[in-house]
């Protein structure tokens, strides 16, 4: 019950306990990510209003690389495809919205952790929006560009076959947030979100595929959540 | 030699060190160095805490706009740069060696003053300079900041350097920002309690009366305490001090994502 200006009665524990809290709390950089993702999931129960007040909950965390975030004229906005194609193809937005469209669920998985479960999207599978265009036989993959300058990705032409890969237009039935990439962005939910780039306004059909933005600094380019960078 | 807290020396009269016991009785708990270092890291930390909830609690995002999350993400780290640079400086100037002792204060933590947090029973015990619960909330509160200090750095590193990926660094970040909060709170909520509210004076003035140190207190010997010695300003020093103050507005410019 004393400190050291008297003479403690018992063994002191303070540094124990203080190498204890870091040392458990250092394990978490292994296991954290995890217990987070389940904590996540435990909030669903809960309503959005509380989720939305609760670190654990589930929410999205804004990152961009050139701030700020790219503004949509609908009156000027267009979006190309050319590259490795029969006819270099340009839509307007109302082009787009014209184009064959799916809504779908899905969850989404940012590498640096975090995780929303069940976004509802609509938008339009890269099938069919590459149909006018038609890829030639050369094509190898497809490059996303972003309207904020120098973010591109890349994903394979099988990667982009995918059943669940589309180009976006809106979310929760409503139309993009310039936030999350107004008024187009790339949607895979089977990988990390930066492969999905946001304000996208162009494919280029390559025979090359060259790594993207966030590979180029590191990160894995077959994004598969749960199995790379590191996880 | 020294008289303990539950006695009241007479007014104006001059512990061994050379302290003079004002004539409200009031006793030094506080030296200048530990109080600079609890105000460099309590409002930093408040800061942090305030542009951390706006960082990670969605609800938080409709009040300043979602396009403002890169400048908001800047000033969490700015304030973490000038956290640093504040304890680095109190380091530099102040008093060094009542900081170590404060901390064998802390580190002495025993059984008694675990009895002391179960058990209402218990804290009728005399106790020292820090009670129980205060070197408890200390040590757990110092472990923390280790952790968010630790888990801040992945996360910036990573977002920097993408191939550093710590998958649990946001978890370790959020679990130690929210213990860190609850003990927070708990701090808070017993220093302004009416039992005990000198306390909080003590800490902004350095003394509490000797009355109040006598109640709780009653097994620490103010005059028992050295005299906190600041070292002189060579111009060693305030030349280290000027490199510290650089060296913090270099890191803040780095930090910067904007």
């Amino acid at each position: 019950m004393t400190d050291a200006t008297d003479d403690p009665s018992g063994a002191p524990i303070g540094r124990r306990a203080f190498l204890g809290v870091v040392g458990v709390g250092l394990t978490s950089l292994v296991w954290g990510g995890a217990a987070l993702d389940l904590l996540s999931k435990a909030t669903t129960a809960l309503p959005q209003g509380v989720r939305g007040a609760i670190p654990f909950g589930q929410g999205w965390r804004i990152y961009s690389v050139n701030p700020p975030f790219p503004v949509f004229d609908r009156k000027t906005w267009t979006f190309q495809i050319e590259g490795q194609v029969e006819k270099p193809v340009t839509y307007t937005f109302e082009d787009l919205l014209d184009l064959p469209s799916v809504d779908q669920t899905s969850d989404f998985h940012c590498v640096t952790g975090w995780s929303v479960d069940d976004v509802v999207w609509k938008g339009v599978r890269l099938d069919d929006l590459l149909a006018e265009a038609k890829p030639l036989p050369s094509a190898k993959g497809l490059e996303f560009w972003s309207m904020e300058a120098e973010y591109v990705d890349t994903l394979t032409m099988e990667q982009a076959a995918m059943p669940d890969v589309m180009l976006a237009y809106e979310m929760y039935g409503q139309p993009i947030p310039r936030q999350h990439g107004a008024p187009a962005r790339v949607v895979i939910p089977k990988m990390y979100g930066y492969k999905g780039t946001k304000w996208c306004n162009r494919i280029k059909v390559v025979d090359t595929i060259e790594d993207g933005y966030w590979e180029v600094r590191g990160y894995d380019r077959d994004a598969w959540v749960g199995d790379s960078n590191g996880r | 030699m020294s008289s303990p807290a539950g006695s009241t020396p007479p007014p104006g009269a001059l512990h061994p060190g050379g302290l003079r016991i004002s004539s409200q009785h009031r006793v030094r708990r506080f030296g200048a160095t530990e109080r600079a270092l609890h105000m460099v890291h309590g409002t930093s930390f408040l800061a942090m805490l305030a542009t951390g909830f706006m960082l990670g609690l969605p609800c938080m995002v409709k009040f300043y706009g979602a396009e403002h999350r890169p400048l908001v993400l800047d000033v969490h780290l700015v304030i973490a740069a000038l956290w640093i640079t504040g304890i680095t400086l109190v380091l530099v100037f102040g008093d060094r060696k009542m900081l170590r002792r404060t901390r064998e204060q802390f580190e002495s933590l025993d059984a008694d003053d675990l009895r002391w947090l179960r058990s209402k029973a218990a804290r009728s015990a005399p106790q020292g300079r820090f009670n129980g619960g205060q070197k408890f909330h200390g040590i757990v509160q110092a472990g923390l900041t280790v952790l968010l200090f630790v888990s801040g750095l992945c996360l910036w590193i990573g977002l920097k350097s993408p191939g550093f990926v710590v998958p649990g660094a946001l978890g370790l970040h959020d679990y130690a920002m929210a213990g860190a909060v609850f003990f927070v709170v708990g701090h808070v909520g017993v220093a302004l309690s009416p039992k005990i509210r000198a306390s909080v004076a003590g800490m902004f003035r350095g003394t509490v009366p000797a009355s109040y140190a006598r109640t709780h207190h009653a097994d620490w010997d103010p005059e028992a305490e050295p005299l906190e010695h600041r070292p002189p300003r060579t111009r060693a020093r305030l030349a280290t001090g000027g490199v510290v103050v650089a060296a913090g507005i270099a890191v803040a410019a780095m930090l910067t994502t904007v």
